[in-house]
């Protein structure tokens, strides 16, 4: 997919500016996207900052209006248990969040790009995960959350910062590490709404996300090799592609194409939808017992798919690539703002950068800065830029062929030592057990036997370590031979061989009647609540009885629609069976024993036949 | 010899539906009820009789009309169970049996249900060959 087949390139004795701008992404949003990437500067300004108490107070400690980054980073104390965290939007009013919602709208309606949500995501999951989504919804109730018209007023007041400055701003670093030069570049954005724009996981107030570019050294000029993009459910080595992956990064003249995720600004390397399962926030007793059940259902009964379940909601981020365009080339260009440790607002503000929502799970409390973690423990990415994408175990390209030359004359070395070795150690052993078979019949010996023994047990278990070990040489030795071989014919090892999961798109599976099913996912389980109440209040003589049976049809007949009826007839068959089994053997477990011990004796009785005829 | 005991469960199944229909019909007399159950089940053993067949003939269609049947049939007897206290062990047992006899994995392979399970290699086996 790579545009650039050659490797572009930048002199080493490059300024850190320099670096940055050769190699600076071109992030792609979603149309309807509302917030950008931008300075830090005017979003502290239009900030509060705030400290949380650890008896749930909450206390004002500079006003909108009076903050800015230095006065964020000066020096305060507080006791164990405080969060410092900064509030975009100050607590609204029912006037005006009302104001807020309806000039949000109208905001919206003047804008070009707009977003269309296409295939539901409810339409893309079974019963069971949209009343997961339906229970998930009811905890935002209780967990804390951001307000509602909260997105609305931050909308608003970004489109007033924007106004006053459009440009759009990465913050860049540039850190060496293990001979790799590492291009961060973090973007800040003053909301996610995720949730509340998009119908994503969740809100909160300011979003960091981060694009990081490896580069090693060659001929005195530094080259791209590596590019790790942030994105949900995705560690280690997962997060990055080489510059010449064929299937996932695209480069346009030798910058990484990022498709930010709507709302949630995650980074993905091609376009699509991606599908976000999110398991339900339970206690652990529950989680214990409902994966318990899941392996019965799933091992013992052989039902549903093998990749394990859980009770997960579907969620999805879209990352078309079909709005604006930020980057070299583009319609907007990016400024960059270089950041390091000396960077104050970077280093000495370890608090949040939005409201805390003071929800447990964290989902909707803002993120602290580019270096720090909620809690202020410094960041794994942002002091193991390598580990962060599982690099630390990579060398730069120019160091593979000698390292793996080292390697090779290594593991020579001990096959050798070992060639050598295995011959003396398997004749000592073979000696010693002559001695222990000679001392047989000699019950004066037992005693030396018997510690003979044990010296010929140790023997024979280092002779096979030996043995094994040497195997293992042999077979390490001959990979890289075969690594060397490749590489100096210019063959490099698979560019994907690193990659467990990858973040794929989702294709919507074909359903049936397309409109039907749509509105279906989007009211069924209302219908079905609706359709409970109607029964209750109708009265039938056996209400339970009706429920039952209405609850059956209405999982059958959803089965039809989303064109899953076999596997759903297969999974409320094995659930009835497993009822009328319960059932037969309560009412007839004597008789239950009498068949199964006369079946067992048959059986018995036929094999052993079969056994002495044969 | 799945296939079988499923092509012989779903003979027995006929076999039980259409005497229990006859049965019904012949002790009938002016009970209209009896006459339409009787015929409801001469129809149901004449679907097992095919379903039989067609499960001789490793059809999928036997397969889904035989747990669609089953479930049906399952929720019919539980609700007698629960709500009539007028249960058709038998019956019950029977299909029971069906649904236990159509679900594993191999069965449904057979009947181009579900694809064939990839091989695991990594399974421990008690053959010295196979083992450190």
């Amino acid at each position: 997919m790579s545009t650039s087949p050659s490797q572009p390139g930048i002199h080493s004795t490059a300024t850190d500016l320099e670096l940055l701008r050769a190699f600076e992404p071109v992030v792609r949003f979603t149309s309807g996207e509302q917030f950008f990437p931008m300075d830090v500067e005017p979003y502290v300004r239009s900030c509060s900052l705030w400290l949380y108490h650890p008896d749930d107070r909450d206390e004002q400690l500079i006003a909108e209006g009076e903050l800015s980054t230095e006065k964020l980073v000066e020096a305060r104390t507080a006791a164990f248990g405080s969060l410092f965290y900064l509030r975009l939007i100050s607590p609204l009013g029912l006037g005006e969040s009302t104001r807020a919602l309806a000039d949000a709208r109208k905001l919206k309606r003047g804008q070009e790009l707009k977003f269309r949500a296409g295939v539901g995501r409810l339409a893309r999951g079974g019963l069971l995960p949209r009343l997961g989504d339906a229970v998930f919804s009811a905890t935002l109730l209780l967990r804390g959350r951001v307000p509602g018209a909260t997105a609305a007023a931050a909308e608003l007041k970004y489109a007033a910062l924007q106004e006053q400055d459009d440009r759009f701003v990465y913050h860049g670093r540039v850190v060496r590490h293990g001979g790799w030069t590492i291009c961060q570049y973090w973007f800040f954005y003053p909301y996610n709404n995720w949730r509340s724009g998009f119908h994503g996981v969740n809100d909160h107030e300011s979003d960091w996300e981060m694009v990081s570019v490896y580069l090693y050294e060659a001929d005195g000029r530094l080259q791209p090799e590596w590019f790790a993009y942030a994105s949900h459910d995705f560690h280690g080595a997962d997060l990055r592609r080489r510059f010449d992956d064929p299937d996932d990064l695209l480069l346009e003249g030798g910058h990484p194409v990022v498709f930010a995720g709507a709302g949630s600004h995650a980074s993905y390397f091609v376009a699509g939808e991606y599908q976000a399962e999110v398991p339900l926030p339970v206690p652990q007793r529950v989680t214990n017992l409902l994966e318990a059940a899941d392996r019965f259902w799933r091992q013992t009964l052989g039902q549903g798919s093998e990749e394990g379940g859980g009770l997960k909601i579907p969620f999805v981020d879209y990352a078309r690539g079909d709005g604006l365009a930020v980057g070299p080339g583009q319609e907007h260009e990016w400024t960059p703002n270089v950041i390091d440790e000396s960077t104050p607002w970077v280093s000495a503000y370890r608090g949040m950068w939005g409201l805390y929502a003071q929800d447990p799970i964290s989902g909707e409390n803002a993120p602290a800065g580019p270096m720090y973690n909620r809690d202020g423990s410094v960041r794994a990415g942002w002091y193991d830029p390598l580990g962060f994408a599982d690099l630390d175990k990579v060398p730069p390209p120019p160091q593979e062929l000698p390292y793996l030359e080292e390697e090779a004359r290594r593991v020579a070395a001990r096959r050798a030592e070992l060639a050598e070795l295995i011959p003396q150690r398997a004749d000592e052993l073979q000696r010693l057990g002559v001695e222990l078979l000679s001392m047989q019949g000699s019950p004066h010996l037992e005693q030396q036997h018997g510690r003979l023994a044990l010296r010929v047990e140790a023997a024979a278990t280092e002779v096979k370590g030996l043995r094994r070990e040497l195997s293992e040489a042999d077979a390490i030795s001959e990979g890289v031979s075969r690594q060397i071989e490749a590489y100096r014919r210019g063959h490099r090892l698979d560019p994907r061989a690193h990659i467990r999961k990858a973040a794929v798109p989702t294709v919507t599976a074909e359903r049936r009647f397309e409109g039907a099913s749509e509105l279906w996912a989007a009211v069924s389980l209302s219908l079905l609540l609706l359709g409970l109440v109607a029964l209750l209040v109708i009265g039938p003589d056996d209400p339970l009885a009706w429920v039952a049976v209405f609850v059956i049809a209405f999982v059958i007949g959803e089965s039809f629609l989303r064109g899953t009826f076999v596997r759903t007839v297969n999974r409320v068959a094995v659930l009835l069976a497993l009822l009328t089994a319960v059932v037969l053997i309560l009412h007839f477990w004597k008789w239950v024993i009498v068949v199964g011990l006369a079946g067992l004796a048959v059986f018995l009785i036929v094999e052993r036949i079969r056994e002495l005829r044969a | 010899m799945a296939v079988t005991v499923v092509a012989v469960l779903a003979v027995l199944a006929a076999g039980y539906l259409l005497i229990r229909g006859v049965l019904l019909l012949v002790d009938a007399g002016d009970d209209t009820g009896k006459w339409v159950e009787g015929a409801v089940e001469i129809v149901l053993g004449l679907l097992s009789l095919a379903i039989a067949v067609g499960a001789v003939r490793v059809r999928p269609w036997a397969w889904k009309l035989f747990m669609t049947v089953a479930v049906v049939g399952l929720t019919v007897q539980l609700l007698r169970y629960f709500w009539f206290g007028d249960p058709d062990y038998a019956r019950m047992a029977l299909q029971t049996f069906v649904v236990f006899a159509l679900t594993p994995r191999d069965v449904q392979v057979a009947f181009r249900i579900r694809p064939p399970a990839n091989v695991d290699l990594a399974q421990s086996t008690r053959n010295p060959l196979d083992s450190d």
